[in-house]
């Protein structure tokens, strides 16, 4: 197979290839596998770096500085800067995230088709369903095994039992997980099936090449700007990197880095970077009696979905040791009497299915993204942390600190909850969230001033280039989106494959 | 910053200053080696959190001589002192992000020592 680490390359590169895919994530390694397998000679640019499990750091500072895009601190400008966080390695988020897999829910899709009826043929619904079955498949997707679950998301079913809400062990890309309780650093066992080790690997094996530690800076175009003919990158060691692809590019660097590629580009049209949308993130640390050891266990194991046509889902969180830590109440003395006790801590979130959008820009070379949470997506907020706190309380929870400024710091009440949703702080700035998922801002559609994509993946203006990533879904999903992201990717390359006449 | 010397004490004090000794069995912050931390963190930290740290080891060490009273530098001053900082700036809305984001980088400093981890891991237990 073929690998290049862009830090050990000398002297400056000129490739060729049927298809450039930049980014190595879920839709890039998807279409990348799906390409190969189709005898299309394929090369995938990643600007992060390869690490493979036995390299994979025990300590969140390693991790964060070597596997995730700005130490996992990019932030969102707006009246709540807050933490977005993505995976900056080959795999991209996929070695480091929670291993969650949802398939596209098919209320999210029938809105999409509502809102624009020519994505009912360019997506269709059972195709989708069909080709997420075989990635399940490929991808060892399954329910949480009990035995391995631990305390942390024992205690999750028991709260939503307790207040009726549904719930069931969260299905992951995982096989013989051993409760390492890692997946956020990447598991040193190995047993995430994540996309640099399964979907990248079969692109591989079928003769796609992989340059890591490759940033690409632009996309090139024909004289007379119609065509995309390759890309320009410079890879870690300073040498520059020119690709010339025959027959397309494909960009699939995520929500936020493929609009400021192609605006780096100078490929400006189309709503290109407007319509961010994303899933924004609180969560709720509790103290318990009894030790709970957050990080024994599945990283992830269980979730509430019975909230989820109100825009709420709710999760086990598993981070490791030095972020639990930095979620407890107070600082200095304070702190300390908390790490000394950390085994006896959770922190569970919820998502919220976010009704607001931002954009993401490129300033002077640089990513900015701006966003603010409207009063809708604050309510859930407020919602969210009472219903996890309920949950918290009803498992046993003795103590529950919200994290919210303008709240009381420690709550023990249900009925202080109920105050928390009907007159908790309506700033959103008040909360403290993240936000993880990404969407929308090179969405598709059939109208050109509304979107920047076709529904078959292609750029409105621009032949032979395409998008694969979550910045063409029409919108946020409310669930956890990679396997989705797979299964529309899926669907790009076999538009790229039929429109260059490959049977597939 | 991190080539004026003083700051960089200053930076240091206060960082080690929000974990001291969880107990008998887990060490203080300020007892472990974070010279590699601090390397890693200047060398390849995203800008936002240098300046951020920055500003905070700033904005403490103007409001140090104020709420205690005496001029005096962050390396200078004895546990006690450091909790009444902490709780006068804790009511300062200006200095929540600060707090925050100083709490974070002093965990991530001392949960980047492997023999901590493994020390507050059995820590439950015993």
């Amino acid at each position: 197979m073929t690998h290049i680490d862009g830090s050990t390359l000398e002297g400056d590169q000129r490739l060729r290839c049927d298809v450039v895919i930049v980014g190595s994530g879920p839709a890039g390694s998807t279409v990348a596998r799906e390409l190969a397998a189709s005898g299309v000679d394929v090369l995938v640019l990643e600007a992060g770096p390869l690490v493979t499990p036995d390299r994979y750091p025990r300590s969140a500072l390693r991790s964060m500085s070597t596997q995730y895009r700005d130490w996992g601190a990019s932030v969102v400008l707006g009246r709540a800067p807050m933490p977005y966080v993505q995976g900056r390695m080959v795999g991209g988020g996929s070695p480091i995230n929670g291993a969650i897999c949802w398939r596209l829910p098919r209320d999210v899709w029938a809105e999409w088709v509502d809102a624009d009826p020519s994505l009912a043929d360019a997506l269709p619904f059972d195709e989708l369903e069909s080709i997420t079955g075989e990635l399940e498949r490929r991808l060892g997707v399954s329910p949480t095994d009990a035995a391995i679950a631990g305390r942390k998301n024992e205690l999750m079913a028991q709260g939503a039992n307790a207040l009726g809400l549904e719930h069931r062990p969260i299905r992951r890309n995982v096989v013989g997980c051993e409760g390492l309780g890692r997946c956020l650093e990447g598991c040193p066992a190995g047993r995430k099936r994540s996309v640099d080790r399964t979907l990248l690997e079969d692109a591989q094996a079928d003769g796609a090449r992989l340059m890591s530690q490759v940033e690409v800076q632009r996309v090139r175009v024909t004289r007379r700007g119609d065509r995309a003919t390759g890309v320009e990158a410079r890879a870690a060691s300073g040498a520059r990197v020119l690709v010339e692809a025959r027959d397309a590019v494909v960009v699939a660097a995520s929500a936020v880095q493929s609009p400021v590629l192609l605006l780096k580009s100078g490929l400006g049209q189309g709503p290109v970077g407007r319509h961010f949308s994303c899933h924004p993130g609180v969560s709720m640390a509790a103290r318990y009696r009894e030790p709970v050891r957050m990080w024994q266990g599945a990283t992830q194991g269980h979730e509430v979905i019975g909230l989820r046509h109100e825009g709420l889902k709710f999760e086990v969180l598993g981070f490791g040791l030095a972020v639990l830590a930095s979620r407890l109440p107070g600082v200095g003395a304070e702190l300390s009497r908390g790490v000394a006790e950390l085994g006896h801590w959770l922190d569970w979130g919820a998502a919220v299915r976010a009704e607001s959008e931002g954009r993401v820009r490129c300033v002077a070379g640089r990513t900015l993204v701006t966003y603010t949470p409207n009063a809708r997506d604050v309510r859930l907020f407020r919602r969210g942390l009472r219903v996890l706190g309920e949950m918290m309380l009803a498992a046993g929870a003795e103590s529950l600190h919200p994290g919210v400024r303008g709240f009381d710091a420690e709550v023990r009440r249900v009925a202080d909850l109920e105050r928390l949703e009907s007159d908790g702080p309506t700033s959103p700035a008040a909360f403290t969230s993240a936000i993880t998922h990404m969407f929308g801002t090179c969405r598709m559609g059939q109208d050109p001033a509304r979107s920047v994509v076709r529904p078959d993946f292609r750029h409105h203006a621009i032949e032979a280039l395409y998008v694969a990533d979550s910045s063409v879904f029409p919108s946020n999903i409310g669930v956890n989106p990679q396997l989705a992201i797979m299964a529309m990717a899926t669907l790009c390359a076999r538009s790229l494959l039929h429109r260059n006449g490959v049977a597939c | 910053m991190t080539r004026i010397p003083s700051l960089r004490a200053q930076r240091a004090a206060l960082v080690e200053a929000c974990l001291p000794a969880p107990s008998s069995r887990l060490p203080g912050l300020s007892t472990l080696d974070l010279s590699g931390f601090w390397q890693r963190f200047d060398d390849a930290a995203p800008a936002h959190l240098r300046a951020g740290m920055m500003a905070a080891t700033v904005a403490f060490a103007a409001l140090a001589p104020v709420s205690l009273r005496r001029a005096t530098r962050l390396e200078q001053l004895a546990p006690e002192e450091w909790e009444r900082l902490f709780h006068v700036a804790s009511r300062l809305p200006l200095f929540d992000d600060l707090i925050m984001l100083t709490k974070v980088v002093a965990c991530l400093a001392y949960f980047d020592d492997d023999d901590v981890q493994d020390a507050v891991r059995e820590e439950v237990t015993s």
